[in-house]
């Protein structure tokens, strides 16, 4: 019996994680979402910022890993334009342009928000350090035109925004270490506030910047996009990933623990 | 045109997912047009959102504006045009990068690299120093300056402060045994205690005429800074000395204990923090030492140094545990994301075309 399990084919595990994948997407439960202390100050700065203010997001993930950021830049937008503070979108990846222009559109339709005066879509440029740093000095001087090829000066939002000093918080939505980038170079050099929606694969690297105040808010994955999504009593795509994941991560966590006991019974055999 | 492209999406991710199964040719398709797209794809963008508006239109008009300055039909906008010119700069330093592909010309490479390496060094090293170094150090540091609410801005404990760093150095060197002791170091270790004994006293006297420490937290510290002297006296004395001052210590660690307790249980107890934040910032200091420890290579890992950075082992790993959870957690993420998509978009397509 231990040794079969021992010997298991590995392609049973995948067959119950498909399952417990499956059978929540198909019945969909709702589980009990409590909100972190990162994702409670993300939301507390951005509902204290006054209408008219501007947040920058930065769609800095590529398109294998935009399960996580995308319900968070739909949560937050839509708080955004709830409160009119104006959105300006951008990205570091040059492969996630067309995504963002596009998730950027469906989101502001939902709001009714006017491209052009509540958000804009500036696009990529390449070169990471000179892009951030470039937008500290002059935005326009990075970005001369939008994403559809209207010059800035033509863009009512962007009539008065120059640089950082007129950005309220820039939110990273970040699968890589973008985020730290943004946090060395535009918070370090020109003070620009920094929070950041990342995927759980770069939690853990983020919560020093947190302690040191670096970061003012975060969003860990799916659960800081549902976390997000409970603050605005709005249930989303954040929600429903994180109620299924939920299910997934118990059978992990029992298999983890299966597989140790095996192992040790298993030991204490050989010995 | 949109339900082509659902189905080909879908038709992609089961490809994908049959690897789960075994290799096959699907998966190996889908793989190879997924790289091949995804090169493709960001070169065209790389071109029209940087080539183009940062390289190609300003250097057309410069170009245009110099061929009317030429003319001399000469406007306020050709002449603006004209400082396009200098894109021909960093656009050539660009250039250099293609001298790899000629024998003759490749070491040309070097100075685009020198350049870029150049840029990336003075734009990082001040800027990472600042973000990761001297900020996380403030972070660590910061909880426990809670308690120290005297004026940062007095003369009094400037100077103070002053004298304590100019104390520390001059006794730490009188314990540098890498260099030659002679007699005039002996001096130095009066001269050090001296000073950073004034300074101490300094920075008390300025705390306690801007109401900065109780005398409890005084007494706490006093009995803090005896106890880290005397177990640090006991690990820089000699082995005969060690065996005189068994007892030092027991009794220097114990007074640390009983200092921190004095002070930290007196600012619990003022509502200045709480009895977990007092616990987190313990923990995190612990922590930075005794990985740092573990990664401390000039001294044997002998005795109390083996299990601090045992200790800090400990840490490494829960470190990568958590780090490993939530990479489970992100990986998860992406499957859940594809099922809803194969379930409610695809399918839900299908379900919509026959329902």
């Amino acid at each position: 019996m231990l040794e079969r399990f021992m010997n298991m084919d590995r392609r049973i595990i995948f067959l119950l994680i498909a399952l417990v994948v499956i059978i929540p997407t198909l019945i969909p439960v709702r589980l009990r979402i409590t909100v972190s202390e990162p994702t409670q100050k993300l939301y507390d700065y951005i509902e204290a910022l006054p209408s008219g203010s501007n947040i920058m997001l930065a769609f800095d993930y590529g398109p294998s890993s935009l399960a996580e950021p995308e319900p968070m830049a739909k949560a937050v937008m839509q708080h955004c334009f709830s409160k009119g503070i104006n959105v300006i979108g951008m990205t570091l990846f040059p492969s996630t342009v067309t995504l963002a222009d596009k998730l950027m559109k469906k989101i502001a339709d939902e709001n009714n928000a006017v491209y052009g005066e509540d958000y804009v879509f500036l696009g990529y440029r390449p070169g990471t350090l000179p892009v951030i740093l470039g937008m500290g000095t002059n935005i326009a001087n990075v970005f001369d035109k939008d994403y559809q090829d209207t010059p800035l000066s033509d863009i009512p939002l962007m009539a008065n925004v120059k640089n950082y000093d007129q950005i309220s918080l820039l939110l990273d939505l970040a699968s890589s270490s973008t985020t730290e980038t943004w946090i060395i170079y535009a918070n370090t050099k020109y003070d620009l506030k920094i929070a950041a929606g990342v995927t759980a694969v770069i939690i853990a690297q983020m919560y020093p910047y947190l302690q040191t105040g670096q970061l003012v808010g975060m969003m860990p994955g799916y659960l800081g996009a549902a976390e997000y999504e409970k603050l605005l009593n709005a249930p989303g795509d954040g929600t429903v990933g994180l109620n299924t994941a939920s299910f997934a991560h118990l059978l992990i966590i029992g298999l983890v623990i299966l597989g140790n006991i095996a192992f040790f019974i298993q030991r204490r055999k050989e010995a | 045109m949109e339900v082509f492209g659902l189905w080909v999406a879908a038709a992609l991710t089961l490809c994908i997912y049959s690897f789960l199964y075994r290799d096959n040719p699907f998966y190996r398709f889908a793989e190879h047009l997924f790289v091949g797209i995804s090169v493709g794809y960001g070169i065209v963008i790389a071109i029209h959102q940087g080539v183009i508006p940062l390289a190609w239109e300003p250097l057309s008009e410069a170009f245009g504006g110099l061929w009317i300055e030429i003319a001399g039909d000469v406007t306020p906008e050709s002449r603006q045009a004209l400082w396009g010119l200098f894109r021909i700069i960093p656009v050539c330093i660009g250039l250099l990068f293609f001298a790899r592909l000629s024998p003759n010309y490749a070491w040309l490479i070097r100075y685009p690299i020198a350049i870029l390496i150049g840029f990336g060094a003075g734009a990082a090293i001040p800027n990472v120093l600042q973000a990761n170094i001297f900020k996380q150090t403030q972070g660590t540091v910061a909880p426990f300056v809670t308690i120290h609410t005297a004026d940062p801005a007095s003369w009094v404990g400037t100077v103070g402060a002053v004298l304590m760093v100019i104390g520390v150095i001059i006794t730490i060197s009188y314990f540098l045994i890498s260099v030659e002791q002679r007699d005039s170091f002996k001096w130095l270790s009066i001269i050090g205690i001296g000073l950073g004994s004034w300074g101490f006293a300094f920075v008390i006297a300025d705390s306690i005429t801007n109401d900065g420490l109780t005398a409890t937290e005084i007494v706490g510290s006093i009995l803090m800074v005896l106890g880290l002297l005397g177990t640090g006296y006991y690990f820089v004395s000699s082995v005969e000395q060690r065996n005189t001052f068994k007892w030092l210590p027991i009794a220097g660690i114990s007074l640390l204990i009983i200092g921190f307790i004095v002070i930290y249980g007196n600012t619990i107890w003022n509502g200045n923090l709480t009895p977990w934040e007092v616990f987190s910032a313990v923990l995190i200091v612990i922590g930075v030492f005794c990985t740092l420890t573990y990664f401390f290579f000039s001294v044997e890992h002998r005795g109390a140094i083996q299990w601090t950075s045992k200790i800090g082992i400990g840490f490494l790993m829960i470190g990568f545990g958590a780090a490993f959870g939530n990479t489970v957690m992100g990986r998860l993420a992406l499957m859940i994301h594809r099922v809803g998509f194969l379930i409610n978009d695809w399918l839900g397509s299908i379900v919509a075309l026959f329902g």
